[in-house]
């Protein structure tokens, strides 16, 4: 394996390649619901991923499956340049050097919080290790503690410090904040990035929050029913979702149907320039879905002179939130139309329903085949 | 897409096999019981003679009035001491839920031996009043009397649970709407006591119908002496066989009777106490309520044990040899059948919880059958078995803990599964993820997981076999007295001073192993799914 290690110097620390797996429906292989249908995912070494998706897209089963607490149907996960899936290979959950935080943290109610740090890393030198873990998580004056004596957020940094012990390739987390009511979550989630990224560990998170995908992560993986949709750093994400499902399932946006040479598009509020698609290639050309982020879009006055790309619409609500004021307009068609104005352009006026303005995108916008 | 649940997962190959052996030798009794009844042609031979049916109708005569006169003595037990102001009620409420823990010989011997037509109750009162002779006991009378006497808790305990969830506002409002006392019993408590009274009245039925000792030492024949008589007396095993099937089915008979009125006497959802119900003034009634408590323990409870000092007394020198012997060996096949009974039940436990299906389903019925089965019918069959099929275990310590493990399986299943229901699957998960191999996963978490469960498993089984009668007259090997034989053999040889000695070590026994086991331990709080 040594050579293979050698020779990984570029590869990534976690690596999944066409990982495929259906489950059993009535004692019956279902071939029409995958849970995973060719899943490629690769973790640079030092880095945090975020597998972002709906609950039942295959988040969790994914994370099984690189754990190996699950096998798969096809496909490779290798671990260090190490093979631990892959045809006719299955390197046992134990042998993996994967670690795992489980949502529901899993720790084992008869043993304190450092036995169960020190499960791991049996022998003395492990409880030196594990008593280490526990304080580098802020934790070491609970150690004798049982995990029913822990408040939520002490269970999740034991299950954290207890999955970082053995020193795993990679650590997997699977929706670990969900168990954490809202405000403590913000402050939570920030401590264990900055932990992870200290401790310059390589890990997967698995989540359903888009503001928590983005807020923490190096990389976002976008996984919906079983397919990798985009993967990119999280503002390539946010400009380009990947697919219609994507841009769907991220939110926060407007379809207008148009039509496209490869270039622009002509949509209801005008031209538009194409942002070229997230996977390379040409932009599709005739019939296509346009895509106008809520934040994308600016809102003016209609001022006399009609512009290119800029439409006119009748506001028909304007909901001043603060920080921003949300508005909908209605389009010469009938369509409705949403954006979000920042407050610094509030401040030149608040817009009432009533108004006319006119809409541009604020760059150029992806589009979809229709 | 909807989430995957775990059931669909599959268990492993060793959880599988495992739940395989397990089954099979649930099943090996029964089947074999009925190979031989229907192709040695004994279940024919049976059916067509007279007697059978003089059998099988006092079997089902005794098995009905039992449990009526159990739910006739349970119920008002339960009212007077959940419900009223019945002074001691808190002492009477453990006291009448312990004639459970008499066996059915030795109250049987006790009772016969001191309310016989010439036994101690008449020696007592011929001075005063010249009778001669008491109403005769064997037979029918004593056989009710002391099955009800053993059996009554169980709807008792059953009533009274019923009564501490019973929402008491049901009654007051029948009250506002006009029923006065009676009216509110029959058409408000009394449907919402009819699941207890009707589980308690099944328990009591089941008992009965696989009694041995009460019977046999009262002289009432039912299936199970017959039975006995069969193969000891005439050695004559088609006979036997045959009226062990039919005791199968009269048993079965009960389960089917039961299960068609409970599916109607469901408790209404939601039917949970709002509101602590108040208790009945009793007045002047209560002298007539501690006459009642009183009048069933003397006879359930402190005649077994009074009558047992006087005989010891009484008893000639050497009444007592070999009883520490016997209790060694009563100890020592109890704890194998503890162990093994209980390692046997974490498979069916782990198939059961945690992978539930049509297959796990059908193994937990499976598994149950054994228990359904009367003790002297499992004995039977594996007696025929080994003569037959392995004649290396007849007579072998190995088939005595066979028995009582197949006999007490379910025992062990229930407090295991009650503590592996609430564990989540994901600690094993996680002790794999941190490297932990089968043995060390198993050994660390597992178990002390699921450690208050595997105690009371063992508790109970133990417990349960220290007092079996019947499947160990059929199968312990010769010589192997235990507590529970050296009685009732004792007793049918009217030695009642060695009976009366091994009764009371026997008490001793049950109640110090009680007392270890019910001692207060550090609750651990199971980690929720």
């Amino acid at each position: 394996m040594s050579g293979a290690e050698a020779g990984a110097v570029g590869e990534a620390a976690l690596r999944c390649r066409a990982i495929e797996k259906r489950f059993l429906s009535n004692g019956r292989l279902d071939p029409d619901r995958p849970v995973l249908a060719g899943v490629d995912l690769d973790v640079p070494p030092g880095s945090l991923t975020a597998v972002l998706g709906p609950s039942g897209g295959g988040k969790t089963t994914l994370l099984r499956i690189v754990a190996g607490l699950e096998t798969a149907d096809a496909g490779e996960v290798r671990v260090l340049g190490r093979t631990v899936t892959g045809t006719g290979v299955f390197v046992p959950p134990e042998s993996r050097r994967v670690g795992l935080v489980f949502q529901e943290y899993a720790l084992f109610p008869h043993l304190s919080a450092l036995e169960n740090v020190a499960f791991g890393v049996p022998g003395p030198a492990g409880l030196t290790k594990a008593w280490g873990a526990l304080q580098m998580v802020g934790l070491s004056e609970v150690a004798g503690h049982r995990p029913h004596e822990l408040s939520g957020g002490e269970q999740q940094r034991v299950a954290l410090a207890r999955a970082l012990a053995p020193e795993p390739a990679v650590v997997l987390l699977d929706e670990p904040f969900s168990n954490l009511d809202a405000p403590r979550r913000a402050g939570v989630r920030e401590e264990v990035a900055q932990l992870l990224r200290r401790l310059d560990a390589t890990a997967v998170l698995v989540t359903h929050d888009r503001e928590e995908a983005f807020l923490l992560a190096d990389q976002v993986v976008l996984l919906l029913d079983g397919r990798v949709v985009r993967s990119g750093r999280p503002e390539e994400l946010a400009r380009h979702p990947g697919s219609r499902a994507g841009a769907e399932f991220l939110g926060e946006t407007n379809f207008l149907p148009g039509e496209s040479d490869g270039k622009s598009a002509l949509c209801e509020i005008g031209r538009v320039e194409i942002l070229p698609p997230a996977s390379g290639g040409e932009p599709p050309r005739g019939p296509v879905e346009v895509l106008l982020p809520l934040d994308g879009l600016l809102v003016e006055p209609f001022a006399e002179e009609d512009r290119a790309g800029s439409a006119v619409a009748v506001l028909t609500r304007a909901a001043f939130h603060g920080a921003f004021q949300l508005i909908e307009a209605r389009l010469p068609s009938g369509r409705s139309i949403a954006a979000r104005s920042p407050a610094r352009e509030i401040w030149q006026g608040l817009l009432r329903p009533g108004q006319r303005v006119g809409l541009r995108p604020a760059g150029p916008v992806p589009v979809f085949p229709a | 897409m909807s989430v995957p649940v775990p059931s669909i997962r599959l268990p492993s190959r060793r959880l599988r096999a495992a739940g395989i052996v397990v089954a099979a030798m649930c099943l090996l009794p029964l089947v074999y019981l009925a190979g031989r009844a229907v192709a040695g042609g004994g279940l024919f031979d049976v059916l067509l003679r007279e007697r059978s049916f003089g059998i099988a109708g006092r079997t089902l005569l005794l098995t009905a009035a039992v449990a009526l006169g159990s739910a006739g003595l349970g119920l008002p037990l339960a009212w007077l001491t959940a419900r009223t102001d019945l002074p001691g009620r808190r002492i009477l409420t453990g006291l009448l839920a312990l004639p459970l823990a008499v066996p059915s010989y030795v109250a049987a011997f006790t009772v016969a031996t001191a309310l016989g037509p010439r036994g101690l109750l008449q020696r007592a009162l011929e001075p005063f009043t010249g009778w001669e002779r008491l109403p005769e006991i064997y037979g029918f009378p004593g056989a009710f009397l002391v099955l009800v006497l053993l059996n009554y808790p169980y709807v008792y305990l059953a009533a009274r649970a019923r009564f501490a969830v019973m929402d008491a506002s049901l009654e007051d409002a029948a009250r506002v709407l006009g029923a006065g006392r009676w009216r509110r019993f029959r058409r408000v408590t009394l449907p919402l006591l009819s699941t207890a009274l009707l589980s308690g009245g099944l328990l009591a039925a089941l008992y009965t119908l696989s009694d041995f000792g009460a019977v046999s030492l009262l002289r009432y024949e039912t299936f199970t002496w017959a039975i006995y008589n069969q193969v000891r007396g005439s050695l004559d095993r088609h006979t036997a066989a045959g009226l062990a099937l039919l005791l199968v089915f009269a048993t079965l008979l009960v389960l089917a009777a039961a299960s068609r009125f409970e599916g109607a006497s469901r408790p209404a959802p939601g039917a949970v106490q709002a509101r602590p119900p108040r208790l009945h003034r009793l007045g002047g009634w209560k002298w007539a309520g501690l006459a009642l408590a009183s009048g069933v323990l003397l006879p359930a409870l402190v005649l077994p044990v009074g009558v047992c000092l006087y005989w010891l007394i009484q008893a000639p020198a050497g009444a007592g040899t070999g009883l520490f012997a016997a209790l060694g060996r009563t100890g020592l096949v109890s704890l194998l059948a503890a162990v093994a009974t209980t390692a046997l039940a974490i498979p069916v436990a782990f198939l059961t919880v945690r992978f539930p299906s049509k297959r796990s389903s059908a193994l937990r019925a499976i598994s149950h059958i054994g228990f359904g089965l009367p003790g002297l019918v499992v004995g039977l069959s594996l007696v025929f078995f080994a003569v037959n099929v392995a004649p290396f275990l007849y007579q072998t310590l190995a088939l005595l803990v066979f028995a009582y493990a197949v006999h007490m399986l379910p025992q062990a299943i229930a407090p295991v599964e009650a503590t592996l229901g609430p564990l989540s699957p994901r600690l094993d998960d996680a002790a794999r993820s941190l490297g932990a191999r089968w043995l060390r996963r198993h050994w660390r978490i597992t178990l002390p997981l699921l450690g208050p469960g595997l105690a009371s498993g063992l508790a109970l089984v133990f417990l349960t076999s220290v007092k079996e009668l019947p499947a160990t007259l059929m199968l312990a090997p010769t010589g192997y007295s235990t507590l529970a034989t050296t009685v009732w053999s004792a007793a049918e040889n009217v030695e009642l001073g060695r009976a009366a000695a091994a009764s009371l070590v026997l008490l001793l026994f049950c109640a110090a192993t009680l007392l270890v086991v019910l001692r207060p331990g550090r609750p651990l709080r199971p980690a929720v799914r």
